[in-house]
């Protein structure tokens, strides 16, 4: 490989199966189509400015610092709210997962609840809270709470009988049990959930900031439409799909990193 | 009075409508430093009696009583090598500690523990990359690790295979040998039963059907003839 890459074809040869093996390939088809089309006019420029346009936005976002200003307001709100409800969901399923009458009691409710989409809520919740953060809040506790909560409980009843029985064996209190051996055997389930709720809580929030708020990338996006500047929605579109994807991967990094327990190395 | 008394222990399950009754009547004693095989078909009662003395069961009647008042400190090894899939083969071995003060856990112990049992160089390994007979190896560290004085184990090699279970017979053996702990072991490989313990007691249904003390010299040799005549009438004990 080594004497390959030194010629100009062998690096061409990397450069294609790097491109081949990231799964950057459509992306990439996707960006000559969107550059071609715009550049020999295949549509208006009003409907879908080229990506030139987009990034000069872009740059200029960037520069007044209006991008970085919206980034971080809807990424505060993610990290308040994503806390809050990360809080208050594992208390409530490690309780229901150890305590199971507690379960049955709540179960219909939350199946109730589960099924309405935070947005539907929207109204009712401007009503109460303001456009201000508060509603914003809520909306992402609401997206976060079930995924959480439910991978938790799954994780906390599916905890091996025969570890619980080692631990009751080597004398462990039930308090002991729980924090040595309930939780540490449910953290990849709970890393799921918190994984899952963090996309769902960033998509209805982007939800929320479109329909009422004063700062956040649904925001910026709105803004932008009523000043019929597509490029700088195509920014926000952009900028929202590449943020989702950094903390989904971040997450599912961490999980991989946290609980492997060593399944990816060699056997002995 | 012994070390070790249970009298006339009975276990039911219930059933469908009715129960089933997995011990009924059994009684056996031991004194300290014993090494009893419990042996029997499948359903005869060996496991429940295990579990009903570890604490994980309770029992429908009948009484277990120790001539030192309180009960021991017990350490077990199931026939599933059990470890924390989360924790690495120095901490699961060191698991009875876990839960007490950090500065109180006896790294010590644990490294002897590794060293005798042939895990050192695994001491920060999982258990997923362990093979199942070092896996019971760690089981078995762990149960000493607690220092018991009563130590059960409940077909611990019931699924190794031929070698890697010879290898660690012959461990448990040594350890007996060294330590003198009082030893329940679970199992219905008669050759085994033979090999290691002073005592086997025979359960049919639910109750002792047979003991029988073991009177050769340790290490025994399986081609002893003595050795051999014992495990066939064991045998015929147990097939009737």
């Amino acid at each position: 490989m080594g004497k390959d890459s030194a010629t100009g074809k062998g690096k061409r040869e990397n450069i294609a199966s790097a491109i081949w093996n990231t799964g950057v390939a459509i992306p990439l088809v996707v960006l000559i189509f969107w550059h071609q089309g715009s550049k020999f006019g295949w549509w208006s420029a009003y409907l879908l400015p080229g990506p030139a346009v987009v990034m000069r936005s872009f740059f200029s976002l960037l520069e007044s610092g209006e991008l970085s200003r919206n980034i971080v307001s809807s990424i505060v709100r993610i990290l308040k709210g994503f806390s809050v409800s990360s809080v208050f969901a594992l208390a409530a399923a490690f309780v229901c997962g150890i305590y199971r009458p507690m379960l049955r009691q709540l179960s219909p409710t939350l199946e109730f609840l589960r099924h309405i989409p935070p947005m539907a809520t929207i109204p009712m919740l401007i009503l109460w809270f303001g456009i201000g953060e508060a509603s914003k809040l809520v909306i992402i506790v609401m997206a976060t709470f079930f995924p959480i909560f439910l991978n938790t409980v799954q994780g906390v009843s599916q905890c091996d009988r025969g570890l619980l029985e080692v631990a009751r064996i080597f004398g462990y209190t039930k308090a002991q049990s729980l924090r040595l051996v309930v939780l540490p055997s449910s953290l990849p389930y709970v890393l799921t959930g918190m994984r899952l709720g963090l996309g769902y809580s960033w998509r209805s929030l982007i939800a929320a900031e479109l329909v009422a708020a004063s700062s956040g990338l649904g925001y910026m996006i709105l803004d932008a439409e009523q000043l019929s500047r597509p490029d700088v929605i195509m920014v926000g579109i952009l900028v929202i799909g590449f943020l989702g994807s950094v903390m989904d991967f971040s997450l599912s990094y961490a999980t991989a990193r946290f609980t492997s327990y060593g399944r990816n190395d060699v056997v002995v | 009075m012994s070390w070790f008394d249970a009298v006339d222990i009975r276990k039911e399950y219930p059933l469908g409508d009715g129960v089933k009754v997995a011990l009924d009547g059994f009684s056996l004693s031991a004194p300290r430093g014993d090494f009893v095989s419990i042996i029997g078909r499948s359903g005869s009662g060996k496991t429940t009696f295990l579990r009903i003395v570890a604490g994980l069961l309770e029992k429908t009647s009948g009484e277990i009583r120790y001539g030192g008042g309180v009960p021991p400190r017990i350490g077990m090894v199931f026939q599933e090598p059990r470890l924390m899939p989360w924790l690495t083969v120095e901490k699961n071995v060191l698991f009875a500690h876990l839960s007490r003060n950090r500065k109180a856990i006896p790294y010590d112990m644990a490294k002897n523990l590794l060293e005798m049992l042939g895990l050192s160089l695994y001491k920060d390994a999982y258990p997923s990359q362990l093979s199942g007979g070092m896996a019971q190896r760690v089981a078995l560290g762990r149960a000493l690790c607690r220092e018991p004085e009563l130590i059960l184990m409940d077909e611990p090699f019931g699924s190794l295979d031929y070698f890697t279970r010879r290898s660690l017979q012959e461990e448990i053996l040594r350890l007996y040998m060294r330590d003198k702990k009082t030893i329940f072991l679970v199992t219905h490989d008669v050759d085994e039963a033979v090999a290691l313990s002073r005592r086997v007691v025979v359960l049919d249904q639910g109750r002792v059907s047979r003991e029988i003390d073991i009177d050769l010299e340790y290490p025994r040799k399986r081609t002893n003839p003595a050795f051999a005549a014992t495990v066939e009438m064991i045998l015929s004990y147990i097939t009737g």
